[in-house]
């Protein structure tokens, strides 16, 4: 009578543990974020070419000048705000920062937000406002910068970052946080003033954390 | 006895009076800063499309031969055009103040009438600004207008 209880448990957990076992370890070791945005053609090498972030400078808010050089071997969290900001940023703003709690204490994963008013976000007041948020660079970088420079990217990274691919893309004051790789491909993106797709976004970093 | 109770009745309803006053006047500061802030929603998603067109309408201007002065000075027109109207919308957003605890509520309502008719001002100047650059870009060579 025992030895049959044994074998219907054996029976039931066998294929349970294969499932878990199986599937389990493929999801973790297959899963992987697709690089975003249309492909520019194919490289000698026989490699795929995606669009790219292109070289910036910038200064952030202790004054120090930052260029994609502080990002390399990075990945890094973009998105594009002003202090003053009546509206979308307090909420892009307070999901940031639970992007920067969570990944704390991991130094692959950095955030840049770029004032779009650098007239009136000065370093000092880029300074106030990380200070309020109690974060620091190099950790989470505000910049501030040439205006038309600062636009530019950020067409460039929203020509990257659309939802139609189709659409002409460009900065729409959408509170769009877009995950960029090591080798600055856009990987991921999501609407920055819902929390629900901030927490999907966050599970694509610790995918993209994972990546070789 | 059954006057002081009669005084504290009326000094209860006196100050609910009040306090209800006080309330309505929020919620109609409150109500004109929400339509304030929509014609700023209508605005915001315009602000890159102001600075792509003066970057456009600057690239444009460099291509212009200098003997055509005439195109040349209404390009160096339309680009500061732009370029006041992105900073007005910025300045705006900069100094604009809800709520202030300072201002005493009719003060506060001519305030924000006034911001009010500011913002529907830069709302006016942000279409009419990219509709003068629009004019311009027709005649532009397809290598400005990317």
């Amino acid at each position: 009578m025992l030895k049959f209880k044994f074998s219907i448990l054996f029976a039931l957990l066998l294929p349970l543990s294969i499932f878990v076992i199986s599937c389990g370890s493929d999801v973790a070791k297959n899963k992987t974020l697709p690089i975003i945005g249309e492909r520019l053609g194919i490289a000698p090498s026989g490699d795929t070419i995606y669009p790219t972030i292109p070289n910036f400078s910038f200064i952030n808010q202790n004054g120090d000048t930052v260029t994609n050089a502080d990002f390399e071997g990075k990945i890094y969290v973009a998105d594009f705000f002003f202090t003053h900001c009546p509206t979308i940023c307090p909420k892009v703003t307070a999901q940031m920062l639970r992007v920067h709690d969570r990944f704390k204490d991991s130094a692959m994963v950095l955030l840049l937000s770029h004032s779009i008013d650098p007239k009136n976000d000065t370093i000092g007041r880029l300074h106030e406002y990380a200070g309020k948020l109690g974060v620091v660079a190099p950790k989470w970088h505000f910049i501030t910068g040439n205006k038309d420079s600062i636009y530019t990217i950020a067409d460039d990274y929203f020509s990257i970052a659309k939802e139609n691919p189709n659409s002409p893309g460009g900065f729409d004051h959408s509170g769009r946080l877009i995950l960029v790789d090591k080798k600055r491909r856009v990987r991921s993106f999501c609407d920055g003033t819902d929390a629900k797709d901030v927490d999907r976004f966050m599970g694509d970093i610790q995918t993209l954390l994972l990546e070789k | 006895m059954m006057k002081r109770l009669f005084f504290l009745l009326l000094t209860i309803g006196f100050i609910a009076t009040l306090e209800a006053c006080k309330n309505e006047d929020k919620e109609t500061e409150a109500k004109l800063n929400q339509e304030i802030m929509k014609i700023h929603d209508e605005v915001m998603p315009k602000m890159g499309d102001l600075n792509r067109m003066k970057r456009q309408l600057s690239a444009y201007k460099d291509e212009v031969p200098d003997d055509n002065a005439a195109m040349k000075d209404s390009l160096i027109n339309a680009i500061l055009l732009l370029a006041k109207t992105e900073d007005n919308m910025n300045d705006w957003m900069a100094n604009y103040k809800y709520p202030n605890p300072d201002l005493k509520h009719d003060e506060m309502l001519k305030y924000l009438k006034g911001q009010q008719d500011t913002i529907k001002q830069i709302n006016n100047d942000v279409f009419m600004t990219l509709a003068i650059g629009n004019g311009l870009l027709k005649n532009a060579p397809q290598s400005a207008r990317e």
